[in-house]
C-alpha cells in the first residue's frame, strides 16, 4: 500500500480535536512574563525613559529599555539576501537594516518596543509596565512613499538614504511603443496574515548554559541564527523549538525582537522568561505585508498580442522588512505573469515609513504583482473590445513552449525557465467549468452578479536546500524531522506519507517531529512553498539513505559475504535476503541495534540525514475565476463561487492541497474585500482590535471548486509544486474583475474594494 | 491585555446587587454578559473596581406581558430574543437582536448590558427609543422610570446613577402597527454601517400610513425620522426615499435611506 497520492486522514486531527495541541502559551506556568511597552507615536526622540517606578512595582523582576539591554545584544539584521548574480544582473541594492529589540534614542512606528518589564505574572508585568515614564520629542511622521521619497523628507532609518531601502529593475530588450498602450496604477492595501494563535516565545534557561527557545515560529533555524548572530551566541548556546503553531502565514517567518529579548534575559537572569502576544500588539506590533502600488504600461497590438510590458513599483515597508529582498524581489519576478511577454522592464523600489514593519505574507509580493498585470489586461481587453479570456489565450503559453526561458534570472541567481505542461489548458479548463456551473448565484433579486478572471505564475520550493533526518526507534518505529516547521500545514502527516512509502512500514508508526534545531542543526524553514519541494524531497533522500545503512546491517547479519545488494526491503516491511529467503523486519533491527549501541540516542538505534538541494525553483501557475453579488445600493460586496485551476506536481494528500487552495482563496477575499491596516494622519493605528481590521468569516468565504493539472515537476525527486499560495495570488484580481463585471462599468484598482467605492463606481456610471 | 487588579462580587439576589451598589462607588460597575465591559477591561480601556456579577439573579432573566406592555428583564439574552421572536409580541426585537455580534456574543450578551453599556451603534438602543420603552432602575431607595428617548444622554453616555442597577424594561404594546428592521453591516455581527427600526402605524380613519424610523450606525448618529405616506406609495421606493431624506436633509443615496426604504419593505411585508 502506498500513502503518497492517498487523502490520509491528518495525524494531528486528534491531538487538535481532543484539545490537546501543545502550543507556546500552554507551557508558560513556570516561567517570568514580560510585558512591553510600546511606542505611542509613529515618530519622536526618546527624551527619557524612566524605568523607576516600574522596577518598585509588586512582582517585578528586572525591567530594561534599550540603552541596558543593547549592553546585552546587538540589532538584527535582514534574514534573507539575495544571490550575487542576480544583484548583479539587476541592479539590486538593499540597505543593511539594522533593527534594534528595544528603541534607542528614537522609535519609529506606534507599537514599537520601548521597554521590557519582567514580573511573575503577566498582570503584574502589565501594571507596572504603566508605571514607565516616557518622555517623547514628537517629530513629523512620514507616513506615505510620496512623502518619504520627498527631497527634505525626514530620515525614517540611517540606513536608509532617501527613505530607500532597496530598488532593482529587471528588463529584457526594449519595451516598444505600440499601437495601443495601457497604463494603469494599481495598489493592494496593507494587510497581512492575522492567525488564530499570536506570537509567543518561551525561553528556559538550562545550567549547561544553554536557552532553551520555543517559539511560535515557521522558521527555528533562522530564528537561532539572527539571535545568536545578534547576541553575540555560539549556535551552541541557543535551541530553538517550534512547538504546535496557530497559523503562520509567513508573519511568523519571520524574526522578532521579542524573541530576542526573551532568550537573552533568561540567560542574563538565569531564569526561565516567556512573552505571549495578545491580539492588539498583534495588529500593530507583528509584522504587516502588502501596502504597494504600481505603475504599469502594457504594450499590445490590435489583436491583443503583448509586445512589451513595463511596471514600476513601490513598496512600503514600514519602518523596517527583514525579507526586504525576498518580497521586492519577487514583485518584479512574478510580475510576468504565463504569458509570453518579449520584452519588458520591471523596476521596484522599497521605502521606509512610520509605519508598523512589514515582512512576507502569503504570495510575498506575487499578489500585487498579478493584480497589476491582471488588472491592465482587463482593461486592454475593454479599450480593444475583446472578451477578457481572448487576451490572455493570446498570449499564454502553451505545451510547444516548455521550458520556457523569461531571459533574467530569479532571485536565488538561476535563470528562469518556467517548467510548466501548458499554461493554456488551465484557462479553457477554468472557462469550461465556469460554464458548467452555469449562472453565478444572486444572493438577492436586487443584488447584481458578475464573474472575473485572473491567471498567475509562481515560482515555488524556494532553495537554497532543506534537511531532514530520519531514525529507526528502539521500539521499529520512527522519527523524522525537518527544518520545516509546521504552522497547521499538516508536515506530521504529509511528510510521514513520504517516509512511510519509502520505508515500506504503515504510517501509524511514523512520527515526525517537531522542528527543533538540536535534531536539525541547519534547517531552513517552511514558507514560499517550499515544504513539500524541499522538505518532502530530504526526507524522501533521508529515509532512502536509512533503508540502504539498514540493508548493510541487515546483510551483515544474513548473507555470508555481508554484501547489501543481496537485501531488498519488501513491500510487506520486510528485508529479504534474495538468495536464502531469510526475512528481518524493521522491527528485529531495531532489536538487534538496540542491544547492540549502549546509549543509543532517545531511542535512536539507526539514523540518517540528507540536505536535498533543488536546482532552482519549479513553477507552478493558475487560472481562477471568481462570482460575486453586489448590493448596488449598500456597495456591500459577496464573493459567492470559486473555482481555482492550478496546474500542479504529485499531490501528496489531496485533501490537504484542498485545504491550502481554500485557505489561500479565503484570505484572498479578506484581502480584496475586507482587511486592512489603517493609520490616522498622525501614524496611529486605528485597527488594533478584530473589530476593526476585519477577517473573512465561514459565511463570507464560499464553496470553493478546485481543479488541479497534472504536470509532474522534474525539478525535484517527488514531481511536486508548491500549493501554498496558489490560492491567494490571483484572488485579488480574480474578484475585482468579477465586481467590475457586476457592476457594467468601472475598473476596480485598488484592493481592499470598500463599499463607499462601489457605490461610488455604481453612481458614477449611472450619471453617464 | 489583562485587567488591572478588581474585586469580584457575586450577587445572589437582586437585594444583595442593591445592597453593594448603595454606597454609590463611582468604579463599581454591573457584570451582566460582559461582552463589551471585559474587553474594555483587557484593554485597560475600563478600570472598575468592583464588579458586582449578577447572573445568579434568575428573576432578571425572564419576561412576562400585560395588556398593555411586555416587560423584558435586564437579563435577557440576545439569543433569546432572536429564538422566542415570534412569541414576544414585539418581533422586531429578535429582528434587530439577531444582528447582534455573533452567536457566542449573543448567548452571553444581555439587554441590560447593552442598554447600559450605551453604544450608539446598538441595535437595542435604537428599537427601545424607536418603541418609546421606559428603563426600570432600581436602587435601595426605590425605583426610578426613564424614558429610553432620555436615558441615553450620548454615545458610552447613560442617565444611570452609581447607585442604581437596570432591572427591567417596559416597552407599550400599541395596535395597528407593523414593524420593520435593516441594517447595513460589512460583515454578518459588525456594527452597522447604517440600520433602520421602523415601526408603522396604521390610521383609520386617514387610510395613511405613520412611519417612524429610528437610524443607528456610523453613516448618521442615532435619531427618530418620521413621515407620512400613502400606501400606494409603499410600492414606490423612491417615494419611500423621498419622504425621509428630505428629512434628514441628505440625497436617496444616503445608505442611511437605503435602511429605512428596506425596513419599510420589510413593515410592508409584515402587514400582508
Amino acid at each position: 500500500m502506498t500513502y503518497v497520492g492517498r487523502s490520509v486522514i491528518r495525524k494531528e486531527d486528534e491531538r487538535f480535536l481532543r484539545g490537546e495541541g501543545r502550543f507556546v502559551a500552554d507551557a508558560t506556568e513556570e516561567a517570568l512574563h514580560i510585558a512591553f511597552v510600546r511606542s505611542t507615536h509613529a515618530s519622536a526622540q526618546l527624551l527619557d525613559v524612566d524605568v523607576s517606578r516600574a522596577r518598585a512595582a509588586p512582582g517585578v523582576v528586572e525591567v530594561f529599555d534599550g540603552a541596558t539591554f543593547s549592553q546585552l545584544a546587538g540589532p538584527l539584521q535582514p534574514i534573507y539576501l539575495a544571490n550575487n548574480a542576480f544583484v548583479d544582473a539587476s541592479g539590486f541594492h538593499t540597505a543593511a537594516l539594522r533593527v534594534d529589540a528595544l528603541a534607542i534614542q528614537e522609535v519609529r512606528y506606534v507599537g514599537e518596543p520601548v521597554v521590557a518589564v519582567v514580573a511573575t505574572n503577566r498582570y503584574l508585568a502589565e501594571d507596572a509596565a504603566e508605571r514607565v515614564e516616557v518622555a517623547y520629542g514628537e517629530r513629523r511622521a512620514v507616513l506615505h512613499p510620496q512623502d518619504a521619497l520627498k527631497p527634505g523628507a525626514p530620515q525614517v532609518r540611517p540606513e536608509c538614504i532617501g527613505n530607500v531601502a532597496a530598488g532593482l529593475v529587471l528588463k529584457r530588450g526594449s519595451v516598444p511603443s505600440g499601437p495601443v498602450e495601457v497604463t494603469g496604477t494599481y495598489r493592494i492595501g496593507r494587510h497581512s496574515g492575522v492567525p488564530l494563535e499570536c506570537r509567543g516565545t518561551l525561553a528556559e534557561w538550562s545550567h549547561d548554559g544553554i536557552v532553551h527557545l520555543t517559539t511560535s515560529t515557521q522558521v527555528p533555524n533562522h530564528v537561532r541564527r539572527a539571535l545568536c548572530h545578534a547576541a553575540g551566541w555560539d549556535d551552541r548556546q541557543l535551541r530553538v523549538i517550534a512547538p504546535d503553531v496557530g497559523g503562520g502565514f509567513g508573519p511568523k517567518a519571520n524574526v522578532y525582537g521579542e524573541e530576542l529579548v526573551t532568550a537573552v534575559l533568561a540567560r542574563h537572569l538565569r531564569r526561565n522568561v516567556c512573552w505571549v502576544e495578545d491580539r492588539t500588539e498583534h495588529l500593530i506590533g507583528t509584522a504587516h505585508s502588502r501596502d504597494r502600488q504600481h505603475n504599469n504600461r502594457l504594450v499590445v497590438d490590435r489583436d491583443g498580442l503583448i509586445l512589451g510590458y513595463e511596471d514600476d513599483f513601490v513598496v512600503d515597508i514600514g519602518a523596517h522588512n527583514l525579507w526586504l529582498a525576498g518580497v521586492t524581489a519577487n514583485s518584479a519576478i512574478h510580475g510576468l505573469g504565463p504569458y509570453r511577454i518579449p520584452a519588458f522592464r520591471m523596476s521596484g523600489r522599497a521605502v521606509v515609513t512610520n509605519k508598523t514593519p512589514t515582512t512576507q505574507y502569503r504570495g510575498a509580493g506575487r499578489p500585487e504583482a498579478c493584480f497589476a498585470l491582471e488588472r491592465v489586461l482587463d482593461k486592454a481587453a475593454g479599450i480593444l473590445g475583446i472578451s477578457s479570456e481572448d487576451i490572455r489565450r493570446r498570449n499564454l503559453l502553451r505545451r510547444e513552449d516548455m521550458p520556457y526561458e523569461v531571459g533574467v534570472l530569479y532571485h536565488d541567481g538561476r535563470p528562469i525557465v518556467y517548467d510548466g505542461g501548458d499554461y493554456s489548458m488551465l484557462l479553457e479548463t477554468c472557462l469550461g467549468e465556469l460554464e458548467r456551473q452555469g449562472e453565478p448565484p444572486m444572493l438577492d433579486e436586487r443584488d447584481l452578479v458578475g464573474v472575473g478572471l485572473a491567471m498567475f505564475a509562481e515560482g515555488t520550493g524556494l532553495g537554497p536546500y532543506e534537511d531532514a533526518s530520519a531514525s529507526l526507534m528502539s521500539g521499529g518505529g520512527f522519527t523524522v524531522w525537518t527544518g520545516a516547521a509546521c504552522s497547521g500545514m499538516s508536515h506530521e502527516t504529509t511528510l510521514a506519507q513520504i517516509a512511510a512509502d519509502n520505508l515500506a512500514a504503515p504510517i501509524e508508526v511514523i512520527h515526525v517531529g517537531r522542528s527543533d534545531t538540536s535534531h536539525i542543526p541547519d534547517g531552513i524553514g517552511s514558507y514560499a512553498s517550499r515544504t513539500a519541494v524541499n522538505a518532502g524531497s530530504a526526507v524522501l533522500g533521508a529515509t532512502q539513505e536509512l533503508v540502504d545503512r539498514a540493508k548493510g546491517l541487515v546483510a551483515a547479519r544474513l548473507d555470508t559475504s555481508g554484501d547489501p545488494a543481496t537485501i531488498r526491503l519488501d513491500p510487506s516491511g520486510f528485508f529479504i535476503h534474495e538468495p536464502s529467503d531469510a526475512k528481518m523486519s524493521w522491527t528485529d533491527l531495531a532489536e538487534v541495534l538496540g542491544a547492540t549501541i549502549p546509549g543509543a540516542d532517545s531511542g535512536r538505534v539507526l539514523s540518517a540525514e540528507y540536505r536535498f538541494t533543488p536546482p532552482t525553483v519549479t513553477w507552478t501557475a493558475g487560472a481562477h475565476a471568481a462570482t460575486v453579488s453586489v448590493d448596488a445600493e449598500s456597495g456591500l460586496t459577496r464573493v459567492t463561487g470559486y473555482i481555482a485551476v492550478d496546474e500542479s506536481g504529485t499531490l501528496i494528500n489531496p485533501e490537504v492541497v484542498r485545504g491550502q487552495i481554500e485557505g489561500g482563496v479565503a484570505q484572498a477575499i479578506g484581502g480584496t474585500l475586507m482587511e486592512e491596516f489603517v493609520f490616522d494622519g498622525n501614524g496611529q493605528p486605528l485597527t488594533a482590535t478584530l473589530a476593526d481590521y476585519l477577517l473573512p468569516s465561514a459565511s463570507d468565504v464560499p464553496r470553493i471548486t478546485s481543479i488541479h493539472l497534472l504536470a509532474l515537476s522534474k525539478g525535484n525527486p517527488l514531481g511536486v509544486r508548491g500549493v501554498g499560495e496558489s490560492g491567494t495570488i490571483p484572488g485579488y484580481a480574480a474578484i475585482s474583475s468579477a465586481v467590475d463585471n457586476a457592476l457594467g462599468q468601472g475598473h476596480v484598482s485598488s484592493t481592499p474594494i470598500h463599499p463607499e467605492s462601489v457605490r461610488a463606481q455604481v453612481r458614477t456610471g449611472s450619471e453617464k | 491585555m489583562k485587567p488591572p487588579r478588581f474585586v469580584y462580587r457575586r450577587a445572589h439576589s437582586k437585594q444583595d446587587a442593591l445592597d453593594i451598589l448603595a454606597d454609590g462607588d463611582v468604579g463599581t460597575r454591573i457584570l451582566a454578559g460582559g461582552q463589551s465591559l471585559i474587553p474594555m477591561m483587557n484593554l485597560r480601556m475600563a478600570r472598575p473596581t468592583t464588579l458586582i456579577d449578577i447572573s445568579p439573579i434568575e428573576k432578571l432573566n425572564s419576561y412576562h406581558t400585560t395588556q398593555s406592555h411586555l416587560f423584558l428583564g435586564a437579563q435577557v439574552k440576545h439569543q433569546f430574543l432572536v429564538e422566542a421572536s415570534s412569541a414576544l409580541p414585539l418581533p422586531i426585537l429578535g429582528m434587530a437582536a439577531a444582528h447582534i455580534g455573533h452567536r457566542a456574543i449573543r448567548n452571553r450578551g444581555t439587554v441590560g448590558g447593552s442598554l447600559c453599556n450605551g453604544d450608539p451603534r446598538a441595535e437595542l438602543i435604537a428599537v427601545a427609543r424607536l418603541l418609546d420603552a421606559d428603563i426600570m432602575l432600581e436602587s435601595t431607595k426605590g425605583l426610578r422610570s426613564v424614558a429610553a428617548r432620555e436615558f441615553f444622554l450620548g454615545a458610552y453616555d447613560v442617565d444611570l446613577r452609581p447607585e442604581e442597577m437596570l432591572t427591567w424594561v417596559r416597552f407599550p404594546l400599541r395596535e395597528n402597527v407593523t414593524y420593520g428592521f435593516h441594517e447595513f453591516a460589512r460583515r454578518p455581527g459588525d456594527f452597522a454601517m447604517a440600520g433602520a427600526a421602523v415601526i408603522a402605524t396604521r390610521n383609520q380613519c386617514s387610510k395613511r400610513l405613520e412611519v417612524d424610523a429610528w437610524i443607528f450606525g456610523s453613516t448618521h448618529s442615532q435619531r427618530l425620522l418620521s413621515a407620512e405616506l400613502e400606501y400606494h406609495h409603499l410600492e414606490d421606493p423612491a417615494h419611500v426615499s423621498q419622504a425621509f431624506a428630505r428629512n434628514l436633509g441628505v440625497d436617496g443615496d444616503d445608505l442611511s435611506i437605503a435602511a429605512i426604504r428596506r425596513a419599510v419593505e420589510c413593515a410592508r411585508v409584515g402587514s400582508k
